[in-house]
């Protein structure tokens, strides 16, 4: 077998120029932007998430929430139909209630903004899971199963008994490269960023459409903001 | 919108929790974990392989395998098009690949039978075993029964030009029948043929962004072109209005702003009731009308057909000689001067003439034909010939009123322009009988009507929900009308396009698929399912001892045929049943022989789409996993056994040498270079945007443009006038009351009597799977659970006592099927909706939704015969059931979630 190489470094050049963090401060902080407009609720950003970071079978670490009755099923509102969808992970809070709540700091917030997951030191005691007001992080109760009977995707898997969750892709973000997630979604409906840049894509989308975080009363101060859909213009307007 | 903390957890799944909170212990992070953490990389692999997706979605995505230790790792969009509005391209089934390279279905090696056909019972064999029991019961049947008893299947060529080619390039040789697809999968929208003269013809996805209206009809693009719909989106943000025409309340009607919710099988009717309102409304454009339809050639009343220059008496019509056609307002700008005959665009001025010849030829004259109008100004016929489009200079065309002509034998003879027949239905279709039929209220009608002319460019998209009826052809014809009317035709933004299924050849095919000169005959695979038809064209060649085996590759046939009971009568006859697959499929399990092929990450192969003008390779990331073995390999031993002259003759090559053959033909694909094509995406040289008809509209150079791989000729004999023809003179079309547009009940209340089969099932595609291709991918249950759902309006259930997640059954004279009940106010009360291509194992009961749906035959679609091009086109929602409760809601059991987890076919079907 040939040495091995980067995937990164081995991608084709307009692949990896694809990929490129569009443009970054000196002390950036990072930020992802999701445009509930755009987004179509097809799952890529889930399903190469799962396959980015080996994420076994019964566990997503980022998921789609239909704003409907269920799985892409309408709710009705004065009425009309509605659907919408909510694509869901870790928030990555400026002021986590995750972190605080860990007895061994397993979990802590990165300077960059991204609140980085230990699975040395985590103990599997869930308070995390039960403090996060998002319902964002999972667990990994027995032996993991998947599809394939290698380990597949990008990182190393983790072990069992321990939390995990969406990483902003750190070990990507290194590189200089988008999380998977950004890169996968068909509908561009995912954008990565600098918060510390006021002219970077994230920063002038949070602005110019009404960017807003979940829960905010909750002042958690996500680094994940969401772009809520638009009004409709009916037939007649 | 306000999110609350109790429905993220619910969305979760999460265990209600105790208070919170824990003394924090320690400080957040010590230096040695943060440091460890930041050195986080992503693990290395062995390469990366650039490739392309191509299932029949036909998105034709580049994608990038990472390859670790021989097994693919990861799938991930190559996000490499040069035009970069098109990355990333490709969606969540696409990058799951590898679940299927490497996934518990995966067939290894080649099977045998073993047991009763359908049993699933079968040992493992050698290749040579195989290929030689294969290569003696072809020789066999062949030599009984002729060889144009073996059909070979294969679905969408154009998504894999060289081993779906070979195919073709095998029944060349040996003299084996091959199969259609676009036609047989009710993707052919045969309003386009006969009215375009062309196959198909569409813009590429990135055009959608320049609508300022889109009017989906029985279109699903949030679901369906996962890919492109961004294109929708981006137009929506510049202020174009969406408009979601779909009996059933779809993710693409949640994303547009409004939703017209339509009775099915009335789609003609909408259609027609626009027009009208559009006329009504003043906004129709004649001068496009003129200039490029039929509108203003006359037809005789005595017979129905148009009136040829040569019938008139000599001396009565004014005429103005060859090429005089002048385009009309604003139109054909780009035309050369008057006298020249613009050239069609990549067809050789051979086969012009050819073609002209032909049309001279099937209508008794010498020359080609020449048509009149009348000049309303000077009073008098005006002859018009078909070399060029627009109108002789000065000509006042009318489009209404009857006049009376002279002919050669003295006699006199009414006529009419044509526009005035169309007219003359047009004029029934007022909003309120449209209300009756459609079940629109007459204001909404109108509304959309309104809306839709006050915009330009607007564009209209069919879907296969309009498409896949018996009477699809009158949907497309209805909305091309539309589209002409409104002159968005041939214009960025517009025009009319329908995006099902892949068809679009897009490179002369001939050194690949022909064995020298021999030809493949090709049958329309509907004549396999259900034998020949009373109205069959002469031009087929239907196997004079029937059919007695079949060769299915690169489809799950036996589950995504219409009428699925009825091929199995086929099937009874056949003497030999070969399946291809990487994935054990039911159609593989009754199979007596299963070949293991190699998945499109493991072979060569060139392909291209309708939905992007792109060029692309697919390339082996790794070796062929188990035994599997490509195609062409196969069909090389196969060929090899049974005539090695053959071989020699016309299979001792390579992929890359059928590729170099086919790009040395230029055409559309003229300067392009294996080389490049390795390197990823390369654009054909089409326009950008590329646009349906915009040369005709542009040069007025007479319709159609080429459909490959048919030769010109035998596509623009469809269309003798050489303009968009909304008036149809054949006599099938004067027997059938079809020469214009017009609206027909769904064939199938013919069948099913609506009072006893008060349920239209409906077949939608999914967005979790490409037909049935993906249907084991065990990420993709997770999310859907895995097991079929029957989509129910609340109304429905509650009538037949049905409550959600109750098993149901579905039934009509042709089968019977069961699947779980959900219900929602997504569906209207008259209809059921059975997302076609789950597998048996993932239905309470029966072999899929077609058991229930009809291969009968419109035979309109055989007035000619140009396979895949006007050819029988299927209507798979042409389909009424009566619906019962069979057992209640029971819980999941993780024996039905794992039955969905493994297992599947060759990319289509």
């Amino acid at each position: 077998m040939a040495d091995k190489v980067s995937p990164i470094e081995a991608l084709p050049p307009a692949s990896r120029e694809y990929g490129e963090i569009d443009r970054t401060s000196k002390k950036p902080r990072w930020a992802m932007v999701v445009d509930q407009e755009r987004c179509i609720g097809c799952w890529s950003c889930c399903v190469i998430c799962k396959s980015e970071n080996d994420v076994p079978l019964g566990m997503w670490w980022n998921r789609i929430d239909t704003v409907g009755e269920a799985l892409d099923t309408p709710y009705s509102e004065d009425g009309e139909l509605r659907m919408h969808w909510l694509p869901l992970a870790c928030q990555h809070c400026e002021n986590p209630a995750c972190t605080k709540v860990c007895p061994v700091s397993a979990t802590y917030p990165r300077e960059d903004g991204a609140v980085m997951q230990d699975p040395e030191r985590c103990i599997g005691c869930r308070y995390c899971m039960v403090a996060c007001p998002y319902g964002v992080r999972v667990f990994n109760w027995g032996t993991p199963e998947r599809p394939t009977d290698f380990d597949t995707g990008m990182v190393e898997p983790r072990p069992v008994g321990t939390m995990e969750k969406c990483s902003f892709c750190v070990h990507r973000l290194a590189d200089g490269q988008v999380p998977s997630c950004i890169w996968s979604c068909p509908a561009q409906a995912r954008i990565f960023g600098d918060l510390n840049d006021p002219e970077s894509a994230v920063s002038r989308l949070i602005r110019e459409r009404a960017g807003y975080q979940l829960l905010e009363e909750r002042g958690t101060d996500p680094h994940v903001f969401y772009l809520p859909p638009r009004r409709k213009r009916g037939l007649w307007t | 919108m306000k999110v609350t903390r109790r429905q993220l957890l619910k969305g979760a799944g999460a265990a209600a929790g105790t208070a919170a909170a824990g003394a924090v212990l320690g400080t957040a992070g010590c230096a040695s974990q943060e440091e460890r953490l930041d050195a986080q990389r992503s693990l290395p692999v062995d390469r990366v392989v650039r490739t392309t997706c191509s299932p029949n979605c036909t998105g034709s995505c580049g994608q990038l395998a990472f390859v670790r230790d021989g097994n693919v790792v990861k799938v991930q969009q190559a996000a490499d098009y040069p035009d970069e509005a098109y990355n990333p391209r490709g969606c969540m089934k696409g990058i799951s690949y590898h679940l299927l390279i490497h996934g518990p279905d995966r067939i290894m090696t080649p099977l045998v039978r073993d047991g009763e056909r359908g049993s699933g019972k079968f040992r493992e064999a050698s290749w040579d075993e195989v290929l030689d029991r294969i290569a003696d019961e072809l020789r066999r049947i062949g030599e009984t029964w002729g060889w144009d008893s073996i059909h070979v299947f294969g679905q969408v060529p154009g998504s894999g030009y060289i081993q779906k080619g070979a195919n073709y390039r095998a029944c060349a040789a040996l003299g084996m029948s091959h199969g259609t697809s676009f036609d047989f999968n009710g993707d052919l929208p045969m309003g386009m043929p006969i009215t375009f003269g062309v196959q198909n013809a569409e813009h590429e996805a990135k055009d959608w962004a320049n609508s300022r209206f889109i009017l989906l009809i029985g279109a699903n693009p949030v679901e369906t072109r996962i890919p492109d719909v961004h294109f929708m989106l981006d137009a929506a943000e510049r202020g174009a209005r969406l408009v979601v025409v779909d009996p059933t309340f779809s993710g693409t009607a949640a994303k547009a702003d409004a939703w017209v919710r339509i009775t099915p099988g009335t789609d003609a009717a909408f259609g027609l009731a626009l027009a009208r309102q559009v006329v009504a409304d003043g906004r129709a454009d004649w001068d496009f009308m003129r200039t490029y339809t039929d509108a203003p050639l006359l037809v005789r009343a005595d017979t129905g057909r148009r009136l040829r220059a040569d019938e008139l008496a000599s001396g009565q019509a004014r005429d103005p000689g060859p090429a005089t056609g002048v385009g009309l307002g604003e139109y054909g700008r780009g035309a050369p001067p008057v006298g020249e005959a613009p050239a069609v665009w990549n067809v050789s001025p051979q086969a012009e003439a050819a073609a002209r010849a032909a049309a001279a030829a099937a209508d008794g004259s010498a020359e080609a034909p020449r048509y009149v109008v009348w000049d309303a100004a000077a009073g008098e016929p005006v002859i018009v010939g078909t070399d060029r489009l627009g109108l002789p200079e000065g000509v006042d065309a009318a489009l209404e009123g009857t006049f009376t002509v002279k002919l050669a034998d003295g006699s006199r003879v009414n006529v009419a322009p044509g526009w005035a027949l169309v007219a003359a239905e047009l004029d029934t279709w007022t909003p309120q009988r449209a209300e009756q039929v459609t079940g629109v209220p007459a204001d909404e009608i109108v509304a959309v009507a309104r809306a839709y002319s006050a915009e330009r460019p607007a564009a209209v998209i069919m879907g296969g929900g309009s498409n896949h009826w018996f009477h699809g052809d009158l949907n497309g014809r209805a909305f091309a009308l539309l589209a002409a009317l409104t002159g968005n035709i041939g214009r960025s933004g517009g025009g009319f396009s329908v995006y099902v299924g892949q068809y679009k050849v897009r490179l002369d095919t001939a050194p690949w698929w022909f064995a020298g000169e021999k030809k493949a005959n090709v049958v329309a695979s509907v004549y396999f399912v259900r034998g020949r038809t009373e109205t069959m064209n002469e031009n087929v060649h239907y196997p004079e001892n029937g059919w007695k085996a079949l060769v299915c590759t690169f489809a799950n046939m036996f589950l995504q045929s219409m009428d699925v009971n009825r091929l199995h009568e086929t099937l009874d006859g056949c003497e030999l049943v070969v399946v291809v697959d990487h994935q054990m499929t039911d159609t593989a399990r009754w199979a007596d022989i299963v070949l293991p092929a190699a998945t499109w990450y493991e072979k060569t192969d060139l392909t291209a789409t309708p939905l992007h003008p792109y060029l692309q390779l697919q390339q082996a990331a790794i070796p062929p996993v188990g035994e599997s073995k490509t195609e062409l390999w196969m069909w090389q031993e196969i060929v090899k056994r049974i005539d090695p002259a053959a071989y020699e003759d016309y299979f001792d090559m390579t992929e890359e040498d059928a590729i170099e053959a086919m790009l040395a033909r230029g055409g559309f694909a003229e300067g392009i270079t294996l080389q490049q094509l390795k390197a990823g995406p390369v654009r054909l040289k089409v326009p950008d945007p590329d646009i349906a008809f915009v040369q005709q509209i542009d040069e007025l150079a007479p319709f159609p443009p080429v459909s490959l791989p048919a030769p010109y000729e035998a596509t623009a004999a469809f269309i003798p006038t050489r303009r968009i023809e909304l008036y149809k003179e054949e006599a099938r079309f004067r027997e059938l009351g079809e020469t214009v547009p017009t609206w027909k009940a769904p064939h199938d209340d013919g069948v099913h009597d609506p009072a006893d089969y008060p349920i239209s099932i409906l077949s939608p595609h999914s967005k979790w799977r490409i037909h049935s291709s993906y249907a084991n991918v065990a990420w993709l249950n997770e999310i859907t659970g895995g097991r079929a759902p029957v989509l129910l309006h609340p109304d429905t259930a509650a009538a037949g006592g049905i409550e959600e997640g109750d098993l149901v059954e579905l039934a009509n004279t042709r089968g019977s099927v069961r699947a779980w009940a959900h219900i929602s106010e997504a569906a209207r009360p008259d209809t059921a909706t059975l997302f076609e291509g789950w597998w048996s194992r993932q239905l309470g009961g029966g072999k899929s939704v077609n058991e229930l749906t009809s291969s009968e035959v419109n035979p309109i679609h055989e007035i000619h015969y140009v396979p895949n091009i006007w050819c029988p086109s299927t209507g798979w929602k042409d389909c009424r059931c009566q619906l019962t409760r069979v057992a209640a809601a029971a819980e999941r059991t993780d024996e039905a979630v794992g039955s969905a987890g493994p297992a599947e076919e060759v990319d289509d079907g």
